[in-house]
């Protein structure tokens, strides 16, 4: 009895830990919190898994009760890796197993805001993270052309002062591009003809990208963007930044990116507070960089929205502008 | 107390003393800082990380170690054997390019490898797969062509740096590796799996379950310590100091091996987080991070020294931080 007793107890704690998991995988999902956590992407992977341990606990606690029945599987299924080991190793051990469940059931769920964008980095600029492209590739003016939906051609020929060139040739001289810029550019031309460009959260990054990229285009043009208050010690107190994570598995690969804004309420909003900010577009000096900045007129505190994070978007970046 | 189990308490003081800090922070935030706000939004980031780079690799170690588990009871050794081909070359060129049939992170790669050795894989061909596998695969492949819009040479110049990479360390494996490096208890796999082959099909079912569940845990604490580590260099250390350490043309491929062996990303999304420092590091810089990331990185170590003695571990640790800034350096020299 001796020998079989240890390997009831590691089998019962076994069950309890992979138990413990697939209901905190459960319990995130019902509290609708697990895209605090991990990527959407990722979800149905997690979801799986909470399924599979669950059945392995089913059959650790199967092999618990079954006792000294099983004895011949500890001897026969042992390949280095059954415990074996003094006690104070297996408290050790599974310990650490135990610890992401309790911080996990013991600590509330906070969304990633203010104080891991300070540690990992905010980016107020993306200029860099894009290739400026030289100049419009010749053959493929035309074939741009017709990306451009008619609507927005038609805008632009109002916005434009006159000129001998037609309005195509002269948008798509506002916005140069080479191979692999294409879609920014697309989009780019897109949005210089709106009133209000809105920074679409399912596309987040990529339309910072494409104002930033593109930034003296639209400069004066108004933008309008949700996320939360952040700030930086050496930011004037008129000064934060409006900002989203962008996550792309799992909050250890998140980055957090911001536009500047100015507003001289500025003062009125804590940091981690959500808003949506509507501004002019204006260029300006930030720690030597010229950066994007929006002059905001209006401010309006909002909900945290159920998903916090923005994720890279994998489709075609100018089809939400088409629908 | 035998010599050998007394080697095989050494590392579990890292562990110990990982968990004393962690239950030390968890306890006493304010001994991080004096300012006791602060350290409660660490606490709060410190959670939301490890608990999110826990959830993330689970779902790839199951994978794993489910994997290895079926091809533990219910593939035949031949079957193996005849998968990689017997000439060296031509084994290791192979080996570089199952990761398009299977593609997961080294978390769910290290435990089928270690089965398919265990299995009769030879060791050359063993090693080009854990390392090319996690680079070389379609989800890697379309994570970084996304994270890389604008920037499509980078994709290519991945994938074949990796498997060129892999390609040079199976060889130098081969001709200078003679001496068994997988460590004693593994091999004990082999043998019982011969001796005790239980022929009925229930039985075979348990063995496959006892056999995922061990295994879990084995590699589960690897994994664990691994995501902590992680976990609380995401939350504590600031990356703009790290930023200001390396910047130059050879110092940034050196940080940016530190940095991706530190953060202990999965291959699927460190593309992403190399193309954010597109604009202060040099492509060739970024490239580093991203072949050597996914090769060797803080969890991918504890879970190597699992399956290998210390003494290989550390060649091939060595090996790779050798040839990968070269070949990035080479890279962004001859062919950019």
């Amino acid at each position: 009895m001796e020998e079989h007793r240890p390997l009831t107890v590691h089998h019962l704690i076994r069950a309890v830990i992979l138990a413990g998991f697939a209901f905190y995988v459960v319990h995130l999902v019902k509290i609708d919190k697990l895209q605090y956590y991990i990527a959407p992407r990722m979800m149905p992977y997690i979801k799986y898994s909470a399924v599979a341990m669950f059945l392995l606990a089913t059959y650790y606690l199967y092999l618990a009760l079954q006792g000294s029945d099983h004895k011949h599987h500890g001897a026969a299924c042992d390949c280095g890796h059954e415990p074996a080991r003094s006690l104070p190793k297996h408290i050790f051990i599974y310990g650490l197993f135990l610890l992401p469940l309790l911080l996990g059931f013991a600590f509330p769920d906070k969304i990633m805001g203010s104080d891991a964008a300070s540690v990992k980095g905010m980016k107020l600029t993306v200029k860099n993270v894009v290739q400026q492209p030289s100049g419009p590739l010749p053959t493929q003016v035309e074939e741009a052309v017709t990306d451009v939906p008619q609507s927005v051609l038609e805008e632009s020929k109002t916005e434009l002062p006159a000129s001998e060139a037609s309005p195509s040739s002269e948008l798509d001289a506002l916005f140069p591009y080479d191979e692999f810029s294409r879609e920014y550019a697309d989009l780019g031309k897109i949005l210089y003809g709106q009133d209000v460009i809105t920074m679409r959260e399912e596309a987040f990054l990529e339309y910072i990208s494409t104002i930033d990229l593109y930034r003296d285009n639209f400069v004066g043009k108004t933008i309008e963007i949700s996320g939360f208050v952040y700030r930086e010690d050496d930011m004037a107190p008129n000064q934060f930044a409006v900002s989203r994570m962008a996550m792309s598995c799992c909050t250890a690969d998140a980055e957090p990116y911001g536009l500047m804004a100015e507003w001289s309420q500025a003062a009125d909003f804590n940091k981690d507070t959500w808003i949506t900010l509507r501004g002019k577009l204006e260029i300006k000096k930030y720690r030597d960089a010229d950066i994007i900045v929006l002059n905001a007129d209006k401010v309006t505190k909002i909900e945290a929205p159920k998903d916090p994070y923005v994720y890279p978007y994998f489709g075609n970046i100018t089809e939400l502008e088409k629908q | 107390m035998n010599p050998k189990s007394i080697l095989h308490w050494k590392p579990e003081y890292t562990f110990i003393a990982v968990l004393a800090f962690v239950v030390a922070m968890a306890l006493h935030p304010e001994w991080l800082s004096t300012d006791v706000i602060v350290s409660a939004a660490r606490l709060s980031t410190f959670k939301t990380m490890l608990i999110s780079i826990v959830l993330e690799t689970i779902p790839f170690l199951l994978l794993g170690v489910a994997v290895s588990s079926l091809m533990h009871v219910y593939i035949p050794e031949a079957w193996i054997r005849r998968l990689i081909p017997k000439n060296p070359l031509l084994g290791i060129v192979t080996a570089s390019l199952l990761g398009i049939l299977f593609p997961v992170c080294e978390c769910g790669l290290i435990p089928v490898v270690r089965r398919l050795m265990a299995k009769g894989m030879p060791l050359y061909a063993g090693v080009v797969f854990m390392l090319s596998g996690p680079v070389v695969n379609p989800v890697v492949y379309s994570a970084t062509y996304v994270a890389f819009r604008s920037r499509q040479e980078m994709v290519y110049a991945r994938m074949g740096l990796a498997v060129a990479v892999a390609l040079a360390i199976g060889l130098i494996v081969y001709f200078v590796v003679k001496r068994n490096p997988i460590r004693e208890s593994r091999e004990s796999m082999r043998v019982t799996f011969n001796v005790l082959r239980t022929p009925s099909r229930t039985s075979k079912f348990n063995e496959a379950m006892q056999h995922a569940g061990s295994e879990f845990f084995d590699m589960g604490k690897y994994l664990i310590v691994g995501s902590i580590l992680a976990a609380l260099i995401q939350t504590f250390v600031p990356r703009s100091e790290l930023l200001a350490i390396g910047q130059g043309a050879y110092t940034s491929h050196l940080f940016m091996m530190g940095f991706a062996y530190i953060l202990s990303l999965c291959s699927t999304s460190d593309a992403f987080v190399a193309s954010s420092f597109l604009g202060t590091f040099s492509a060739s810089s970024l490239l580093t991070f991203m072949v050597f990331g996914p090769m060797i990185d803080m969890k991918g170590t504890l879970m190597l020294l699992s399956v290998f003695k210390a003494k290989f571990v550390v060649l091939i640790i060595a090996l790779v931080a050798i040839l990968v800034p070269l070949g990035s350096l080479l890279v962004g020299t001859f062919i950019w």
